[in-house]
Parts: C-alpha cells; structure tokens; sequence
C-alpha cells in the first residue's frame, strides 16, 4: 500500500529544503498582510494536547525594535518585523500544565516557529529565530503582564539579496542515512 | 592621554543592556558563546566610539571592528582560529594603549597589524 501525495507536495518539501536563517535584511517594512499569514502558520502549527498556549507578539515599532535589540544579544540584525512567540500562562494553567517541567510547552513553541519561517520564506521573506534575549528585560519593555511569558523571537523581513549565503541553496550538511536507525540503533532498512 | 568623550550616552545605555543581557543569557546559554558576545560587545563599543576619536585611532578600531563581525562566530565553528584572533586582538589594543600612553595621546597612524608588529608580536 502507497501513500498519495499531495498535490504541491514537492514545492512544500523544497519550501523545507531551501529555507535559512537570514540575517541580512532590507529596510522594507513587512506589510501587516504579510505578517498575519506567517502567524497563521504558526496557528497551524501541531500542539500538545491541542492546548494553544501561545501567543504572538508583533513588533514593527522602530524605537521598540531597537530596544529588544539591546537587550538580546542573540539578535545581531536589524529586521524590521519581530514575532515574539509567548506562552499564556493563565491558560497553561487553566489546562492543568505543569509549566516548569511539561517539555510540551517548548516543543510547541518549536513546532509554531518552524511553520512560521518555512511560511514566510514561502511567501519571501527571511526569518531567524532567537533564544538569546533577557526575558525580565522584554518584560519591561513591551509591559508583559506576569501571566506572559517571552519564549522565542523570530526575525522576520526581506532577505538582502547582495549578502551572506543566497536563501534557498540547498546544502546537504547531514547524510540522510547517518540518521536513520531502523527499529533498532544501528539497524538498517530491509526492504 | 586625551579626556574627551567618545560615546554617545545612546550607544552608552545600549552597550550597558547589552552586556547586562549577555551576562543573563550566558547562564543558559553553551559557555562558547561567553567569549563571544564580550567580543561582540566590544566590538560595539569599538564602532561606537570610532567616530568620535582622533583620525589616527580609527584605523585599529574598523580593523577589530571588520575582523570581529567576521571571526565571531569562529568560537564555534574554528575555536583555535578564534583563540588566535583573540590573542592577536589583546596584542593590537595592548599595541594602541602602548603607543597612545607613549605619544600623549592618538598622533601615530597605523593598521593593527603594523601595531602588533611594532610591539614585537
């Protein structure tokens, strides 16, 4: 028995092949249409339970952007557009999760940023997700309530075109079959 | 030795977040990345300050600045090579303090590379 591709399946497994962390960007606004369709695959993405925890903060206000900037010393660019995933803690609450030590919550944030960056580079864009910031500093900044929590920033604008490695140059760091262990560690495909 | 200030309190207050953030992250983040973002910071505050020194002083600072925007991320990928530029950039700014210290201030014109040379790297 076989399964049935898709139709466009192999333009989205490319979509998946091709994208980068770009960290170069032009200084192009990312239009809010634009925004909302990478969020929206982020909403797509798969969740825990389907628990939905999160939150998305969009962040296009210059003096804003700069600020976040000072504070995360993984973010070395100047996107014009961050989406910073966020978890609502009320609600993990609310669910019964037990936040400091359910490893879902991360996962999801994980799963939401990745369909976020293979959407926008689908749609164009560039994205870079950053981890290295100072939560309690973010906190200040955008006046998070405490039942909010920062997780992960994602860089979002227009791939310079003149700069760092070209998106979409597929590069086979790792060979497929290195990975791969067939039912059991070691084992090989049979068949 | 000159008094005048060279950074803006902007680029001051953006340094001083910068440095208390990375100090922050570094308590989750892999240990490679502490060299890393105290060069990136010094980096900053090199750029920060270029403008505003004597002509003779901007030479060593774009260098460090160029060479550390393209070598940071060495301490990953080539940890001896960024151990290198890391002993070679302590001899350049040790190289400028010497000369700085020994002429009254910035009058000497020269790359880091002519600096580190004059010091007997």
């Amino acid at each position: 028995m076989s399964a049935t591709p898709l139709q466009g399946h192999e333009a989205v497994l490319n979509v998946i092949r091709t994208r980068r962390a770009v960290r170069n960007f032009t200084p192009e606004p990312v239009s809010a249409d634009l925004v909302r369709r990478v969020i929206d695959a982020g909403r797509w993405a798969s969740s825990a339970s389907n628990r939905r925890l999160h939150r998305f903060l969009v962040v296009r206000d210059p003096v804003r952007l700069r600020l976040t900037k000072s504070l995360s010393p993984g973010l070395r660019a100047n996107p014009p557009a961050l989406i910073v995933i966020c978890t609502d803690l009320d609600r993990a609450e609310r669910e019964g999760v037990r936040i400091e030590k359910d490893a879902t919550t991360w996962i999801d944030v994980g799963t939401a940023a990745m369909n976020m960056m293979n959407a926008a580079h689908a749609l164009g864009l560039g994205t870079c997700p950053v981890t290295a910031f100072s939560r309690s500093g973010l906190r200040v900044i955008f006046d998070l309530p405490p039942t909010v929590r920062a997780e992960l920033i994602l860089m979002l604008g227009h791939p310079a075109k003149a700069t760092g490695k070209a998106p979409g140059t597929i590069v086979e760091r790792i060979n497929l079959d290195d990975v791969i262990d067939w039912e059991y560690p070691g084992g090989v495909e049979e068949g | 030795m000159s008094n005048r200030t060279v950074l803006s309190e902007e680029d001051a207050y953006e340094l001083l977040a910068y440095l208390i953030a990375s100090a922050e992250t570094q308590l989750v983040e892999p240990a490679f990345y502490g060299p890393r973002r105290l060069i990136e910071a010094a980096a900053q505050l090199a750029e920060g300050i270029s403008p505003r020194v004597a002509e003779a002083d901007q030479a060593w600072l774009s260098q460090f600045t160029r060479e550390a925007s393209e070598k940071k991320g060495w301490a990953r990928r080539d940890p001896q090579g960024f151990k290198t530029f890391l002993q070679e950039s302590s001899a350049g700014i040790a190289g400028e303090l010497k000369r700085r210290a020994t002429s009254g201030g910035a009058v000497e014109t020269g790359t880091a590379s002519e600096t580190a040379s004059v010091d007997g790297k």
